[in-house]
């Protein structure tokens, strides 16, 4: 308990004591059936996505996370963990936008705490080590996007 | 007498301080334990309400989360700090009584001590002027010094005024704020940490540009701007301020080219006509049709009361007054 | 249509605040009849009520060519919540600020007009002033009547919260009134200070306008308190929300300066004190306009997004320079004299502990927001440190309004002592009752302070009926006593005694909590005003729990509200709300909360209210002599 003040900037900038850190792991189910960890990205660059189908900022920037995952640069792994929502309303919702990366069902929202969310979405850029590296409180923006993946490319 | 209040006194202590004791001795339950700890908790999607109270999902799951903690025998302490550890110390309720949080710890009881002095001295003047005179001063004071008056005066028109410069600069209280922007205006510094820790956000860049601008530092104004603008090519906002610095700098020709880019886009930016209409004055004057269209466009889409409004209007009336004689000027010749 | 009648009796309202501003300014110079400001007042009154009544046209006929209109109004809302929605958002409040204080100003024109020397002219232009400050927000940049082009088909209604239970209907203009009725002491005390006037006539006049508006303000905070347990579903009624704490801190100072005009009245001392509270009562008034009104929680950054904002701090600190400016070059010194015995000490130390709760809660509230104004973080500040705080200074606040009454203008004797000693009686009943109910340590030592309290008012009263059967004003003070002392024994009583259960519950299944078993049958969908609703019935200890607990997830933002069902009792409610339904297993999760005896936290306010209300009744003209020979007396015997 280090760190007492936030400075945070006003608005969709970083913010919370997760940045620098290693990022919480988590082992939940995902929207087919499977279970899902932090594990089986070892080694490979993650944004983990809150998200839910109710929130009007996640559908905003989901055309621009599908995108990205397809493109899947320096072997990014993309993630995304429900939020407050049902597992039929995700379906409806991955099926509209293609969504191609793994939805995991956060029932009791133990991965919501370990990550300290307030509110949706907010997203997790976590490095190759498995450090986050930047976080981002609401919707993010293409430029979002670029700007933070910068802080987790690299070796 | 003494001794029957005596008594009642002590009995009446002894029977309370039983009553204490025996509920205190109770054992507290873990649950009584887990509401206690999450009272302390803010719930994280509410505005005020704490863990315990607010109906929120969120908080239940919280709640889920200590009661666990709290069945397997972890401290009250352990189980704030895991959430503090979380979601920082912003999640407990009560403010730390390190750092400058201590403020708020000790102001009740310098408030109560503070009191305690003034009253006990102002009671000694008292006993101490009822010995010397027992009248009244009430003459002593009369005829109060006009000056301070006067500078009491000077002072309240001017925190009445102060503000009406800013205020008129603003928008209408039920304007809708744009999209999540930062609203307020930040010092340069400020905006220059922000920068550094995240110098991809093309809207601080922007804020930090138009800060910079105004503060007449127009070269670094203009790198910030290209910065914004290699961050988000497509934004409109650092391309008005780096033609504001070229018409400043006097470059209206670059500044017109560069703002028939954003009109081409968004033909209704009213900030773009404006500037467009200012740079256009600059190399054809007043009377020139493209400052008239401009001009007119600019009344059609800006807000009711935009204060650049009356600048345009009086621009419109003067050109107006001497239409004919500017009639000569070439219409329609191509931006350079 | 509308919307340019209104613009032109808004102004009506301000022109004639100005002109009023003026002529007061001129009738103080000696050069102009005060009753020309006193027409001015009632133009103003006409305009800004005028203007009041015209919105509330243009929002029931969903005019939504009007500005506020199509911010606030609604076709789905129902007609009493439209009605409401005048004081909904930012522009309708102040335009019913505006229109209160100019009714408040007609009022207090008349009413102190009757005793010379005419203080008309000094108490008009304080007011005027005002009213011309908030006309002028109007007009301009708090504009309500702006123009929407194109007219929307309809709007997006109130804040779902606000539109929910008649409680919202009646607890923000109580408040208001509250608010701009302590714009009258402030008034005749600036007018006072001017002439250096500060006597007898100003002090009795001044706290009896005091109390005027602090009964609206009591009822106005016991009415919010109760729309948030009857609505917010967290069963809380006090969240120390910085909202609900800038309107405490008016009726804190307010409460004081009642208590120490007392010693003011009757040994004219204290006369710095008195101003100080005075003023502070009203400033405190603006300055909880300015937080809530600008946008500044919301976020620090919000501040500066609507030049009111601004507009309004800059009239905080115009009142503030001039007040302080103005009572340290032209307050006499105090005549001096005792404070009054032991009774006096007992009311100064009251005084004291009221501006130290006045305090913390000012501080709690404030340095959040200046943390975040400075560097950006965010500090918290919540309940359990005010409670911490407050709640020891409120025990020992209780104990001295319970022993206050009891004691002498004079010196202590030991028949004192044995009338203080007495309600202990009381105390020791109710730490053995709390501890056989089983409540905490902290709720035993509560209750005992609260029955003590309790014990000893009505001790008092039973005293002062027996000296003076008739007497009812001198009883009013008890009564209000009385009502603050069953406030806090709900309060204690609700805090220690209640008992809560969280239950996923299937049709059919059961949850016992304190005795009550409350079973679930089934769920409802239906859609309101507000956003899809889903109620649960449910059978409470045999009969059916009607209206049911409600979830409805607004249309709009998408945000679940929880409307608790409430079946009040004398003994303690019960108390459930709805915070989870699953359509897909019928399932739904529900807490079910008992609070012992808190109906009476609202009957406590209301008694506050009234006990207030009977110190103005039996109190003419005619008393100001007795008050003047019976502070003749105290100061020859003093």
């Amino acid at each position: 308990m280090t760190v007492t003040f936030r400075v945070t900037p006003p608005s969709g900038m970083d913010r919370g004591p997760g940045v620098d850190r290693p990022a919480a792991s988590f082992d939940l189910q995902t929207l087919d059936g499977r279970r899902l960890g932090l594990g089986n990205y070892a080694g490979r660059p993650v944004i983990v996505n809150f998200w839910a189908s109710w929130c009007p900022p996640c559908r905003e920037e989901a055309p621009l996370l599908v995108q990205l995952a397809r493109r899947a640069p320096q072997g990014l792994a993309v993630v995304g963990i429900l939020y407050q929502d049902t597992a039929e309303n995700a379906q409806r919702f991955v099926d509209e936008f293609g969504v191609p990366y793994a939805t995991l069902l956060d029932p009791q929202g133990t991965a919501a705490i370990d990550y300290g969310l307030t509110g949706i979405p907010e997203t997790f850029f976590i490095d190759r080590t498995g450090m986050i590296r930047a976080h981002q409180v609401g919707v993010l923006s293409q430029a979002d996007i670029d700007a933070k993946l910068r802080t987790i490319a690299g070796p | 007498m003494r001794a029957a209040i005596l008594l009642a006194l002590a009995g009446s202590a002894l029977v309370i301080a039983a009553a204490v004791l025996l509920a205190s001795s109770r054992p507290r339950d873990l649950s009584a334990r887990a509401r206690a700890i999450e009272s302390t908790l803010r719930c994280p999607t509410c505005q005020a309400t704490s863990v315990a109270d607010s109906p929120a999902q969120a908080a239940r799951q919280i709640r889920q989360v200590v009661e666990q903690q709290v069945r397997d025998g972890r401290t009250d302490e352990q189980i704030r700090g895991f959430f503090a550890d979380r979601y920082g110390t912003w999640i407990l309720l009560d403010p730390p009584t390190t750092g400058p949080d201590i403020v708020v710890w000790i102001l009740p009881a310098v408030v109560v001590v503070g009191g305690v002095i003034v009253l006990v001295r102002h009671a000694r003047h008292a006993r101490q002027a009822n010995h010397d005179s027992g009248t009244a001063d009430l003459a002593t004071r009369q005829g109060g010094p006009r000056l301070a008056e006067s500078a009491v005066f000077g002072a309240m028109v001017l925190a009445l005024l102060a503000p009406i410069p800013a205020a008129l600069g603003l928008r209408p209280a039920g304007a809708p704020a744009s999209g999540g922007a930062p609203s307020t205006t930040p010092t340069i510094a400020q905006l220059e940490a922000w920068v550094a820790a995240d110098p991809s956000d093309a809207r601080i860049l922007t804020q930090l540009g138009d800060a910079l601008l105004g503060a007449g530092d127009l070269p670094e104004a203009a790198s910030r701007y290209r910065a914004a603008l290699t961050v988000d090519p497509a934004a409109d906002a650092p391309k008005l301020g780096l033609a504001a610095i070229l018409i400043e700098s006097g470059r209206p020709d670059v500044a017109v080219t560069l703002l028939d880019g954003i009109l081409g886009t968004n033909g209704a930016s009213a900030d773009a006509l404006f500037m467009r209409m200012v740079a256009n004055q600059q190399l054809f004057g007043r009377a020139d049709a493209r400052v008239r269209a401009d001009a007119a466009r600019f009344l059609e889409v800006a807000a009711g009361d935009d204060v650049r409004r009356t600048t345009v209007e009086s621009l419109l009336a003067a050109s107006d007054a001497n239409q004919s004689s500017a009639a000569s000027a070439s219409p329609g010749s191509p931006a350079p | 249509m509308i919307a340019a009648g209104g613009y032109a009796f808004t102004f009506l309202g301000t022109g004639s605040a100005v002109l009023g501003l003026i002529a007061a300014i001129q009738a103080l110079r000696g050069r102009w009849p005060s009753g020309i400001a006193v027409m001015c007042a009632a133009a103003s009154a006409v305009g800004f009520a005028g203007a009041s009544v015209l919105m509330i046209v243009a929002l029931l006929a969903r005019d939504f060519s009007v500005s506020y209109v199509a911010q606030v109004g609604s076709r789905s809302t129902p007609a009493l919540f439209t009605v409401s929605s005048l004081w909904a958002a930012l522009e309708g409040s102040i335009l019913l600020w505006a229109s209160l204080l100019a009714v408040v100003t007609v009022a207090a024109a008349r009413w102190v007009t009757s005793r010379p020397p005419d203080r008309r002219p000094g108490v008009l232009a304080v007011l005027h002033a005002l009213l011309a400050f908030f006309g002028i927000l109007l007009l301009g940049p708090g504009n309500p009547w702006r123009p929407v082009f194109p007219v929307p088909a309809d709007g997006p209604g109130p804040n779902p919260l606000l539109a929910q239970h008649p409680l919202m209907v009646i607890h923000p203009p109580l408040l208001y009134l509250g608010f701009v009725g302590l714009a009258v002491p402030f008034a005749l005390t600036v007018d006072a200070l001017w002439h250096r006037r500060l006597d007898d006539r100003w002090i009795a006049d001044a706290s009896r306008s005091t109390v005027v508006a602090w009964i609206p303000l009591t009822l106005g905070l016991t009415a919010g308190a109760w729309w948030s347990y009857a609505v917010l579903g967290w069963g809380g009624y006090w969240a120390w929300d910085p909202v609900e704490n800038v309107a405490l801190l008016p009726w804190l100072t307010a409460t004081a300066f009642l208590h120490s005009a007392m010693v003011g009245r009757r040994t004219g001392a204290l006369l710095g004190w008195n101003v100080a509270l005075v003023s502070a009562s009203f400033l405190l008034t603006l300055f909880a306009t300015l937080v809530t009104r600008s946008g500044v929680l919301q976020s620090v950054h919000a501040f500066t997004l609507s030049a009111i904002g601004p507009l309004l701090a800059g009239l905080v600190a115009a009142s503030l320079i001039g007040t302080v400016g103005l009572a340290a070059l032209r307050t006499p010194a105090g005549r001096t004299g005792s404070i009054g015995g032991i009774r006096g000490a007992a009311i100064m130390a009251n005084n004291l502990l009221l501006v130290a709760v006045a305090a913390t809660v000012m501080a709690g509230t404030v340095f959040p927001l200046v943390v975040e104004a400075v560097d950006g973080s965010r500090v918290s500040v919540g309940a359990p440190y005010f409670e911490r705080i407050v709640g020891p200074i409120g025990a020992v606040l209780l104990g001295l309004m319970a022993a206050g009454p009891l004691l002498p203008w004079g010196r202590w004797t030991d028949r004192i002592a044995w009338r203080l000693v007495t309600p202990l009686f009381g105390a020791v009943v109710g730490a053995v009752a709390a501890a056989a109910a089983g409540l905490g340590a902290a709720g035993v030592l509560g209750t005992a302070g609260a029955s003590f309290s309790l014990f000893a008012t009505l001790l008092s009263v039973a005293r002062r009926s027996r000296l003076r059967p008739l007497s009812v004003r001198r009883q009013g003070g008890l009564v209000a006593h009385a009502g603050l002392a069953v406030m806090a024994l709900a309060i204690v009583l609700a805090a220690s005694g209640r008992a809560d259960a969280e239950a996923q519950l299937r049709p059919g299944q059961v949850v016992s909590v304190a005795g009550h078993r409350v079973e679930f049958l089934s769920t409802a969908a239906g859609s309101s005003s507000t956003g899809m609703t889903v109620e649960a019935s449910l059978v409470l200890d045999g009969t059916a729990f009607e209206p049911g607990p409600r979830l409805t997830v607004s249309s709009l933002s998408n945000q679940a509200f929880a409307t608790p069902a409430v079946r009040p009792g004398v003994l303690g409610d019960v108390y459930v709300a709805l915070l989870d339904a699953d359509p897909a297993s019928g399932t739904v999760t529900v807490r079910v909360s008992t609070y012992p005896f808190i109906s009476w936290l609202w009957v406590g306010g209301v008694v506050l209210a009234l006990g207030a209300a009977l110190t103005l009744a039996q109190r003419g003209r005619g008393s100001e002599a007795v008050i003047a020979a019976e502070a003749a007396a105290v100061r020859a015997g003093g």
